[in-house]
């Protein structure tokens, strides 16, 4: 690493958490690890529902990731979080390549709702079922059928939110502000079915 | 990029959405990696969008259900009279027929596991059959075994046909007194490695007795051969074949006795002599 360009330590937790890892401190890659481990699962998840890829790339990132900074390729240490996450995406498009399954998904790696579903668990399939008991309830508690319409064609219609606007006579504060209290009411009802906090997946 | 920026720009939806320049979406996943409230917004809204497509997908599965049940429900009520019984018909024939063809299927397999019984049970009794020949030959085998163990100790103890001999060695032995015992015996027999008998020849000092007994003791005192019920013969003497490999070189004695029936045995006479091998 370039002492010249990098952050003094302390500063920033990346650069610090580099200089840790590059000094040879296998407590700082372990903290790594932990530090990325939920985004870093989203990530992975929305680039492909093959839970054994995931896992895959899951582990070859962060094998990568460390053994990089560990030889001091990281130059500018506080960019730690994307050199992660775009390391993620180039190992992912490499995979992709190399099976040849990104022309079954017409070219384009990131449309993952047309991709094909790898035989989903049966705890998948449970979420999927908890989460569409949580909208339904969301939904049964909108006071007027036009927020209804609003989440309906953003999410399931994929339209735009300007087109919506436009269409109803909304200001975007105010379709924010739908989109904004659906979400918070079905974290409320997720939350409270599962009695914890949820995590990723 | 920070919060301010995310929250104007409605990065989150946005990202989702996949609306993102790929620059933005690059610049917006590093932010998110560092961010643990832009990536809990992320996660609740995913989560949102997911729940609300699966809502979706389960109204119209439902409504495409509902529609073929109402579909089907308003044919059959345009059919006519006529064309319903048909239908009732076919769908009865259509109920019906797998169970006719299971019955029929079930009807093939009796008569196969019948056959496959019928078929056991002649294969058994041609094993039974043949175990009870193999039994009797058992048996058979058996009792001409016993008859071939109860025969060879009468084959090995039935002596064989004697075959001539020529020249065999015919010694007189000489009594001697009771006061000669100990010395070198005067009757000296000498027999060669290929002779096969010897003939002793022992007259008796008096014939008085009804019968006799002749005893031949090895050097020692061992009693190597007795004979009993002997007679002398018509020249008083008693005459003795013995086989040659029953008289290694040394000294005997030959010890005739008497008795009258039943009583006592007395002394007759005493032939001691000395077998010497013979050279070829």
């Amino acid at each position: 690493m370039n002492e010249g360009e990098a952050a003094r330590p302390g500063s920033n937790p990346s650069v610090e958490l580099v200089h840790r890892i590059v000094s040879g401190d296998e407590a700082a890659e372990a903290e790594l690890v932990r530090r990325f481990s939920r985004a870093l699962s989203f990530l992975l998840r929305r680039l492909t529902r093959d839970e054994a890829a995931v896992e895959d790339l899951y582990q070859e990132t962060f094998r990568l990731v460390i053994e990089k900074v560990r030889g001091g390729e990281l130059r500018e240490a506080e960019r730690l979080p994307g050199f992660v996450s775009s390391m993620a995406r180039n190992l992912f498009l490499g995979s992709v390549r190399r099976s040849g399954r990104r022309q079954k998904w017409h070219g384009d790696a990131e449309a993952t709702e047309t991709a094909p579903d790898p035989a989903p668990g049966q705890l998948t399939k449970l979420l999927a079922r908890e989460r569409a008991v949580a909208v339904r309830q969301v939904l049964a508690e909108l006071r007027n059928d036009r927020d209804r319409e609003i989440l309906s064609r953003y999410y399931i219609a994929d339209e735009k939110k300007e087109d919506i606007c436009r269409d109803l006579e909304l200001s975007d504060l105010h379709f924010n502000r739908v989109l904004f209290r659906a979400r918070q009411r079905y974290k409320e009802l997720f939350e409270s079915r599962h009695g914890v906090a949820r995590e990723s997946g | 990029m920070d919060h301010t920026y995310v929250e104007e720009n409605d990065l989150v939806e946005a990202y989702l959405a996949g609306r993102l320049s790929e620059r933005d979406r690059d610049a917006f996943e590093a932010h998110y990696f560092d961010c643990e409230t832009c990536l809990e917004r992320l996660e609740t809204a995913n989560d949102f969008r997911e729940g609300m497509r699966q809502v979706a997908a389960e109204d119209i599965a439902q409504a495409f259900a509902e529609r073929t049940r109402l579909g089907l429900l308003a044919a059959l009520a345009a059919l006519s009279l006529r064309h319903r019984l048909a239908l009732a018909g076919a769908l009865l024939l259509l109920v019906a027929l797998p169970g006719f063809w299971l019955v029929g299927r079930n009807r093939g397999l009796q008569q196969q596991l019948a056959a496959a019984s019928a078929g056991a049970e002649r294969q058994r009794a041609d094993l039974e059959a043949r175990l009870h020949s193999l039994e009797k030959a058992r048996a058979e085998d058996g009792r001409r075994l016993a008859e071939l163990a109860r025969e060879r100790p009468v084959r090995e103890t039935t002596p064989q046909p004697a075959q001539p001999q020529v020249n065999v060695p015919l010694f007189l032995l000489a009594a001697v007194r009771s006061g000669e015992a100990g010395r070198e015996p005067v009757n000296q027999i000498p027999i060669s490695s290929n002779t096969g008998s010897v003939i002793l020849t022992a007259e008796l000092a008096t014939v008085d007795y009804a019968t006799y007994r002749a005893s031949l003791h090895a050097e020692g005192g061992k009693e190597i051969w007795q004979a009993r019920g002997l007679r002398p013969d018509s020249r008083d003497t008693l005459v003795v074949l013995l086989p040659a490999g029953m008289l290694p070189p040394g000294v005997y004695q030959l010890t005739i006795e008497g008795a009258q029936s039943g009583g006592e045995w007395f002394a007759v006479g005493a032939y001691p002599f000395r077998v010497v091998r013979q050279p070829r």
